[in-house]
């Protein structure tokens, strides 16, 4: 099923007055694609995701299911979750506690009226799915954390919804169940072909999980786009910060004419900028910027080179394969990344800045 | 001794004069109820055990006991259902749906159910009297269901506040409407609260003396309370064997219902619903 969102907006009233939890939301989400909305917590997102499954009604706008208006703010049809035959898997996984996991899972079934050997067949058929099978007699209460998990999927993938909406399902699992399920939640929806919006403020596994990203921010989309175009050409200094990890450097530079071209100036040094680095961007001299620079872009060495920037190191931290370093270059704080385990906190190094893949954002962006 | 033995001593010491305490009405009234001469304290007569009085209380047509029993169990248990009833849809109203001011809503319920019952009777009285309903049940029903109800809101609401939300949206996504999530899914969450609301209600409406002695004339819809104080002997004193014995066997039904629904009223209910 194809979502599309026409210039969504919601408003809450509250005592303190108008909150706009979304503000002019386009969006369209293919047949069949996993498509993430990645933001920080308060930036709307799970707003969204309730707007879509008819939990919540739009101030301003139209929904669309298809061809099919589920939300028309103008004319206020809106169709109830039961209308839209949505399926959502909640962060905290929200099992009806009084139920047996086949009890959970045969709830949506029941409520539509749905003969009992169909039922039976559907249930029996979700549990295998999601390798639940011997836990179907047991209450909510007896299951560990991944297996509710499991129980919340199944009871969403049980009657064939047009899309699965998904909350933060994974951020209560410890690191390493999340990483299977990450894996896991990837191939079922590969295999089921279903569309599925899926909330996160992890951009790990937005980046992991999504065939398409929306990042939002304060109500608004920053960019959308595959996760290799937001990790590749961040739209805003916003995105640049939140997608990769560890973040983006980004330093505030001013830009100087350099021959044909441009040049940054960072403290009392000039580097020259390759075209490539400048493209897209409406940028003369004169003016201020931040310059964005991925860790894996910055090489720390010993000793002196002419084009390398003095730093000092003022803190090593081992992630495993290689070494987060805090380098203190000019009066600003860099991250970089390096294979060099021998290097101690306060040691004098140099930096060379890689700034054919620089991203150069307007001053007060 | 040692401090620890100090304790445990004192402990049941206190929990032996609290029960005592409690008990000791109880216990006067069963031994009266079984006496042969209620004055047994005063005079110097030998305590003698009978259970005329039981026998008289359950069968003598002109005390009326059995059907003031059956009275007293119709209007309570009629009454304490339709507070529960409309409770739960108050508070699901309360908790669940956009209603303007709901806090001063709930405190103005709070409020109402501080009028003291004697300004109320006088009114009731007139109103069911027009409405020619003196002397029937549901005379009692309505006043008792209405009197019981802020309470029983009151309890309702803060059980429904401790279900999660989640849980009613998905139950609404998975197709139910707002009754549905109330029946399927929060009343069923809730049972513990349910049930103790009804019990309160029950004992309540079954201990009720001023509005039952109002609106009812006879034994047609008299209840166990007014009943027992009306009663008479012979010559005018009070029967006080009669009236034991009647208020020993009132217990039973208060202390059945009690039993049945106590083992329901266990918390913990809401566990495994959400991470926990």
């Amino acid at each position: 099923m194809r979502l599309e969102l026409d210039s969504v907006t919601k408003r809450f009233r509250s005592l303190r007055g108008v909150i706009r939890a979304l503000e002019g939301i386009d969006l369209r989400v293919e047949d069949g694609e996993f498509f993430v909305l990645l933001g920080p917590s308060g930036c709307g997102k799970s707003t969204l995701l309730n707007l879509v499954a008819g939990l919540e009604k739009p101030s301003e706008g139209r929904i669309r299911f298809d061809d099919q208006v589920v939300a028309d703010a103008a004319t206020q049809d809106v169709l109830s979750p039961r209308q839209r035959n949505v399926a959502f898997v909640f962060q905290d996984y929200a099992l009806y506690p009084h139920l047996t996991v086949a009890g959970n899972l045969a709830f949506p079934l029941r409520v539509a009226g749905a003969a009992r050997p169909e039922i039976d067949r559907a249930v029996r058929q979700a549990a295998a799915t999601l390798e639940i099978a011997e836990l179907l007699d047991a209450k909510p209460a007896e299951l560990s954390g991944g297996q509710r998990q499991r129980v919340a999927i199944a009871r969403a993938i049980v009657r064939n919804p047009r899309i699965f909406l998904m909350d933060e399902p994974l951020s209560n699992l410890d690191a390493q169940l999340r990483l299977a399920m990450r894996g896991e939640l990837k191939r079922l929806q590969r295999r089921l072909g279903i569309t599925t919006l899926y909330v996160t403020h992890d951009q790990i596994e937005a980046m992991s999980l999504g065939d398409r990203i929306a990042v939002l921010r304060r109500g608004a989309i920053e960019q959308i786009g595959t996760p290799w175009d937001l990790y590749e050409c961040p739209a805003s200094p916003f995105v640049a910060r939140f997608v990769g990890s560890p973040p983006m450097n980004l330093v505030p530079v001013r830009l100087v004419a350099e021959g044909e071209g441009l040049a940054v100036e960072l403290g009392a040094h000039r580097l020259a900028l390759p075209p490539r680095a400048r493209a897209g961007s409406a940028l003369a001299p004169g003016d201020g910027a931040l310059c964005g620079l991925r860790p894996e872009q910055i090489a720390v060495r010993r000793g002196s080179a002419e084009d390398a920037l003095p730093a000092t190191i003022s803190s090593v931290e081992p992630m495993g394969r290689e070494i987060l370093l805090e380098l203190e270059c000019e009066g600003h704080l860099i991250r970089a990344l390096s294979d060099d385990a021998s290097l101690r906190p306060g040691e004098q190094v140099r930096v060379r800045l890689d700034l054919r893949k620089a991203h150069l954002f307007p001053e007060g962006a | 001794m040692s401090e620890e033995v100090w304790r445990r001593l004192l402990t049941a010491a206190g929990a032996l004069f609290l029960v005592l305490f409690s008990l000791a009405p109880f216990l006067f009234m069963l031994l009266v109820s079984a006496s042969g001469r209620p004055d047994f304290l005063t005079e110097s007569v030998p305590f003698s055990v009978t259970l005329e009085h039981y026998a008289r209380v359950l069968a003598a047509a002109e005390l009326h006991f059995p059907r003031y029993l059956l009275n007293s169990c119709v209007v309570s248990l009629a009454a304490a259902a339709a507070a529960v009833l409309v409770a739960s849809l108050a508070a699901y109203a309360l908790t669940r749906l956009p209603v303007p001011s709901k806090m001063a809503l709930l405190f103005g319920v709070l409020a109402l159910s501080m009028f003291p019952q004697v300004s109320l009777v006088g009114h009731l009285f007139k109103m069911m009297s027009a409405l020619h309903w003196i002397n029937t049940y549901q005379a009692l029903i309505l006043p008792y269901a209405a009197w019981v109800l802020p309470l029983s809101v009151w309890i309702m609401v803060s059980y429904f506040l401790q279900i999660p939300r989640d849980l009613d949206r998905a139950a609404q996504v998975d197709g139910c409407s707002h009754l549905q999530v109330l029946a399927r899914v929060l009343l069923p969450v809730a049972r513990p609260g349910l049930f103790a609301v009804f019990l309160l209600a029950f004992i309540f409406c079954f201990n009720e003396f001023m509005f039952a002695l109002m609106l009812t004339r006879d034994a047609a819809a008299r209840t166990v309370p007014v009943g027992i104080a009306l009663f008479e002997g012979l010559h005018g004193e009070t029967p006080w064997g009669t009236i034991m014995a009647a208020s020993a066997v009132t217990t039973v039904p208060v202390v059945a219902v009690t039993v049945a629904f106590q083992r329901h009223i266990i918390s913990g209910l809401t566990r495994g619903a959400v991470k926990g």
